[in-house]
C-alpha cells in the first residue's frame, strides 16, 4: 500500500465513521421536532387592554395564584408576584384619571435574565416563552437585578404542600427564583392562561394569542390599533402589549 | 501481662470486630425481615413503559430525561412522567418509598412535585 492508497483508505473511513454517529442523532432531533409542543412557528404573547380594566378588580391575580400555587409569607416584602396590579397617573396632565393595569412578566424576545443566568436555568423556549428550570436555579438572584420589570421573586422560605393545591404546577423549593410562566402547561394542552380565562368573566381586557401567526386575533390588534410596550427603549421586545397608555 | 490474658484480649478483639456479621445472622432469624427485600403494590399489572428489569435499574435516568425535555423543550410523552407513574402505582408509599427507604435513598422529587393520591 503506497501513500495515497492509505490517505484514500483513512479518508473514506473517517467519513463514514462521522456518518454513523451522527446520522442517528439527527434522525432523533427531527423525530422529536414532531412531538413537541413548543414549535418554534408560534410566538405566545398578550394585549391588554386597560380601558377595560378596572382598578378594584384582581380576578387576575387571584386566579394565577390558584393556578400556580404561588405561596404568600407573613411578610409582605417577601411576597411572591407572579401577576400584580399597579395603578399609575399620566405623567405632566392636570386632574389626570389613576389607571390600573396588571404587570407581569413580559416573555421579552431578548430577555436579560435569560441573559444573564450562570447557570443556564432562564432560558426561551422556542415558542417565545421565558421559563426558569428550578431544577437548575441556583438562587442567586442576578436575573432579579436584570429584570427591568420587576417581574420576578425569589422564594425566600420553605414551601409545605397545601391541600387543595393544583397539582398540574409543583410548589418550588426554598431559594430559587420563579415568575410567570404565562401558565405554560396550559398551552400546552390547548387552552388559554389562568388569568386571561379569568379575566374575560370581568372585564375581557386581556387578549392571549399567538404573534407567530400573522392572521392571529393578537396580530390583527397590533396593526390596527396603538398597542405599546413597556420601555420599548430598552431594546428587550416584550410580548405583552398594551392598548390605552 | 501473662500469656492467657494476651490471648483473651484478641478473643474479645475478635468477637467486637466481627459483631455485624453475628447481629445480620441473629437478627435475620430472630427479628425476621431485617434484610427481606421490600414487598411493591401493583393495583394495576399490566404493562410498563418499559419492561420491568430495565425500569429498576434505570427510571430514575427515564424521569431525569424527561424532566429536561418537559421543561425546557416542551415535549410531554404520555405517561413519562410522575403522573404516568400514578396510573398504575397510585400511592406513592407502597411503591417509590418502599424500595427508596430500604436502600437509603432521599429522592428530592417530592420537595416540590405531587404524587395525586
Amino acid at each position: 500500500m503506497d501513500r495515497r492508497d492509505f490517505l484514500a483508505i483513512g479518508t473514506v473511513m473517517a467519513a463514514g465513521s462521522v456518518m454513523a454517529t451522527g446520522l442517528p442523532a439527527l434522525s432523533n432531533t427531527l423525530s422529536e421536532e414532531k412531538e413537541t409542543t413548543a414549535s418554534s412557528k408560534n410566538k405566545w404573547g398578550m394585549v391588554i387592554d386597560i380601558s377595560k380594566c378596572s382598578p378594584d378588580c384582581t380576578a387576575c391575580v387571584k386566579a394565577c395564584g390558584k393556578e400556580n400555587n404561588v405561596p404568600h409569607f407573613e411578610e409582605p416584602e417577601l411576597d411572591i408576584h407572579w401577576i400584580r396590579k399597579i395603578s399609575f397617573k399620566q405623567k405632566g396632565v392636570e386632574g389626570a384619571e389613576t389607571l390600573s393595569m396588571p404587570a407581569m412578566c413580559y416573555h421579552c424576545e431578548h430577555p436579560p435574565c435569560a441573559h444573564v443566568c450562570p447557570v443556564a436555568a432562564t432560558f426561551v423556549r422556542k415558542d417565545g416563552i421565558v421559563l426558569v428550570d428550578k431544577h437548575r436555579c441556583i438562587g442567586c438572584r442576578y436575573c432579579m437585578i436584570a429584570c427591568p420589570y420587576k417581574a420576578r421573586s425569589f422564594v425566600s422560605r420553605h414551601v409545605e404542600h397545601q391541600p387543595g393545591d393544583n397539582p398540574d404546577v409543583p410548589r418550588r423549593m426554598h431559594g430559587v427564583v420563579e415568575k410567570c410562566t404565562l401558565c405554560v402547561h396550559r398551552i400546552d394542552r390547548g387552552e388559554e392562561p389562568a388569568c386571561v380565562e379569568a379575566c374575560k368573566k370581568e372585564g375581557g381586557g386581556m387578549k392571549f394569542g399567538n404573534f407567530g401567526d400573522p392572521n392571529s386575533e393578537v396580530s390583527a390588534i397590533l396593526k390596527t390599533s396603538r398597542a405599546k410596550q413597556i420601555r420599548p427603549d430598552l431594546g428587550t421586545n416584550p410580548r405583552i402589549f398594551y392598548l390605552g397608555i | 501481662m501473662s500469656k492467657t490474658t494476651g490471648a483473651v484480649a484478641v478473643v474479645i478483639f475478635l468477637i467486637v470486630l466481627a459483631f455485624p456479621l453475628f447481629y445480620n445472622m441473629f437478627s435475620v432469624g430472630v427479628l425476621g425481615a431485617a434484610s427481606a427485600a421490600p414487598q411493591l403494590k401493583i393495583e394495576k399489572p399490566g404493562k410498563c413503559i418499559k419492561d420491568t428489569a430495565w425500569m429498576r435499574h434505570n427510571h430514575m435516568k427515564l424521569l431525569m430525561h424527561t424532566r429536561d425535555d418537559v421543561v425546557r423543550q416542551g415535549i410531554r410523552k404520555a405517561n413519562h412522567g410522575i403522573k404516568g407513574c400514578r396510573q398504575c402505582h397510585p400511592h406513592r408509599d407502597e411503591f417509590c418509598d418502599r424500595c427508596h427507604d430500604y436502600i437509603g435513598v432521599d429522592p428530592e422529587c417530592w420537595n416540590c412535585h405531587y404524587y395525586p393520591e
